[in-house]
């Protein structure tokens, strides 16, 4: 711009000098970002703890992959292997109420369940979790058949889970209150699980 | 601490993920901010804006020949990427380029905001040319390549925002105002 009439004034190139230069990032996006490039094959997985499988980042696949399974890893702190508490499953169902996220959303979707996971990890409450493809089950019958479990219209269908530690029952409840999933109209149905 | 051609060559060569943390974390905040500014403060554009730079940097890494730093490369690829959110998103860019038929206004003492709301405030095809030379740095000829439009409509771009934020900030000038995110 030098030689025209709107250079900067001094005083301007001082101002714009003074922007800041950084931001810091929100929380989550870096495991999130993670994730993704470990489920594209672009990283490699870190090691799990305890053969615990990572949770995992889900529907960025969406964006990313057409009709690909994006697996992630959550961030934070392993939890002590000194840790007794019961271990609790999560189970995520989706059903009409479910508020699903629009195309361009996903990722942000993504981000909250990967951000919540993360921070609840770093204490110790959640160990991992996955994301359920959204095909047809594959159920196998007493008799040895096997066949593909029809979807029925308007019922819930099971998305994923997350594996928790907390006191007791109640506790695991009051963990799952704070999923997004809630939030956005899923149901949690928490099991314990059996001590092996 | 290791530079950044160790760290890209660890990504690259073992798929590194500790490696590609550390560069994650170091470029990570600059960008964060370019995002926020090319996107006028609207965060989660600028997150998905991050992640999608990361994603296509991580894929073209290992043919990245460091004739420029790595954060002038990603820098680039961040506007690359933001003006494909924005094609996704249906945002009529090539609209956003011509010339305004609103006169800019000067702003009530109400309204005054300081610079950093200005710019965010700015039309997106204005923002983009302002933020890019302005802030970042970036020549009209670099500009012009980036965004697939001539020289002269950079410049032209930029001499409007200029006197648009001009007459948003007057009469007490161009403030600049830390804030955060």
């Amino acid at each position: 711009m030098t030689g025209t009439d709107d250079d900067l004034t001094p005083d301007e190139r001082d101002a714009l000098g003074r922007l800041p230069r950084e931001a810091a990032p929100p929380p989550g996006l870096e495991d999130a970002t993670v994730s993704v490039l470990t489920a594209q094959g672009l990283l490699r997985p870190a090691s799990r703890p305890r053969g615990v499988h990572p949770w995992l980042a889900i529907a960025a696949s969406l964006l990313l992959f057409a009709g690909g399974l994006a697996i992630g890893r959550l961030g934070g702190t392993p939890r002590s292997a000194e840790d007794d508490r019961p271990r609790f499953a999560l189970f995520l169902y989706e059903g009409p109420e479910y508020d699903q996220p629009p195309p361009d959303g996903m990722a942000q979707r993504v981000r909250e369940y990967v951000a919540w996971a993360t921070e609840r990890r770093a204490n110790g409450a959640v160990e991992g979790g996955e994301k359920l493809r959204e095909d047809a089950g594959l159920a196998v019958e007493s008799d040895g058949s096997s066949g593909e479990v029809a979807a029925v219209p308007g019922a819930s269908r099971l998305a994923g889970y997350f594996i928790v530690r907390a006191e007791d029952r109640r506790a695991a409840a009051e963990i799952a209150r704070t999923c997004p999933h809630v939030r956005y109209g899923g149901r949690i149905v928490i099991r314990e699980i059996e001590p092996t | 601490m290791s530079d950044d051609r160790e760290l890209a060559a660890a990504v690259v060569r073992a798929r590194d993920e500790a490696a590609f943390r550390a560069l994650y974390r170091r470029h990570t905040p600059a960008l964060y901010r370019l995002a926020l500014r090319l996107g006028g403060g609207d965060s989660p554009w600028a997150e998905e804006l991050v992640q999608r730079t990361w994603i296509r940097a991580v894929e073209g890494l290992g043919s990245f020949a460091w004739r420029s730093s790595l954060s002038s490369w990603l820098g680039g690829i961040a506007i690359n990427c933001g003006r494909e959110l924005w094609r996704e998103a249906g945002t009529r860019r090539e609209t956003e380029l011509v010339d305004e038929v609103v006169a800019p206004r000067a702003l009530a003492a109400e309204e005054r905001v300081d610079l950093e709301s200005a710019i965010e405030q700015l039309p997106p095809g204005y923002r983009e040319v302002f933020v890019l030379h302005d802030v970042e740095g970036y020549t009209h000829e670099e500009i012009a390549g980036l965004l697939g439009i001539e020289p002269g409509t950079s410049k032209s771009q930029l001499s409007r925002a200029r006197q648009r934020l001009r007459t948003a900030l007057a009469p007490g000038g161009w403030r600049s105002t830390r804030r955060d995110g």
